[in-house]
């Protein structure tokens, strides 16, 4: 079989499927993590740098998935 | 008015919060690990299956960009658990106070137990118990504490130092006693 070098242009179709599982997924992590965060902080002073290193990381995942569907 | 840090239900005037007990670190460590061993996993074994089936004429080379997007999918989900787990640990405690002990239990994100296991004086016995060639070395063990309260017994699990935790349960005790009185009143 010859090497595919590029996908075919429907296949782009696939990557924006499981991209928005993917952000169904993270859009329910985010909400539960910040409502115990917030909710519970006064006692876990922790999760005040749990939250920007969490959220900051999730920008640069997602920002890597878009790189990838755009370099598709 | 006593100082509650925990904003505790019930916390009452001369009570205060003498312990805030959590697993070990290690706790978190051996489900990190596990965690760092699924992520690694697709990135071995992905190629591992494309160069055995290349061999046989099989699969062609994926482009770079759904390289990187299945890499950056793999990670987010990984990050979601990592983090999902470090709240559950963080969030599960035992508070000890001159009082009580309570029980602070993150079963996931919506489950969240709080628990006053027992008021001090119910206390009959303590047993520490340190298992293992890890629990020894790293000096962490289980506090099991009869009570003649109608549950009889409760547990702490893998919690560092449970020797330096009863006599601290035992010193609580004995505060107890001093602050309220030797036959305290109902809690409630």
């Amino acid at each position: 079989m010859p090497p595919v070098t590029t996908l075919p242009t429907d296949a782009g179709m696939i990557f924006w499927f499981f991209f928005a599982i993917a952000l169904v997924v993270t859009a329910y992590f985010v909400f539960a993590e910040l409502f115990h965060w917030l909710r519970f902080g006064f006692m876990y002073p922790l999760v005040w740098i749990a939250i920007p290193v969490y959220l900051i990381g999730i920008v640069i995942l997602i920002g890597g998935m878009l790189t990838g569907i755009g370099a598709l | 008015m006593s100082y509650n840090p925990f904003e505790l239900k019930d916390f009452r005037d001369g009570e205060r919060v003498v312990a805030v007990v959590r697993h070990h670190w290690f706790v978190l460590f051996r489900e990190v690990f596990w965690l760092a061993v699924l992520f690694i996993a697709p990135f071995f074994l992905i190629p591992i299956a494309f160069g055995i089936s290349a061999q046989g004429g099989g699969f062609p080379p994926i482009p770079g960009g759904a390289v990187i997007f299945f890499a950056s999918l793999w990670t987010l989900i990984i990050w979601h658990l990592l983090f999902a787990r470090w709240t559950d640990y963080y969030y599960d405690l035992w508070i000890i106070t001159n009082w009580r002990i309570i029980d602070i239990d993150q079963i996931g994100f919506f489950n969240r137990n709080v628990a006053t296991l027992l008021t001090l004086d119910h206390i009959q016995d303590i047993e520490t118990h340190v298992d293992g060639i890890v629990g020894t070395v790293l000096n962490f063990g289980s506090i099991k504490v009869q009570t003649a309260a109608a549950k009889a017994e409760f547990l702490m699990s893998e919690i560092p130092n449970p020797v330096s935790i009863e006599k601290i349960i035992r010193e609580a005790q004995e505060e107890k006693l001093r602050v309220f009185g030797a036959k305290p009143e109902a809690h409630g």
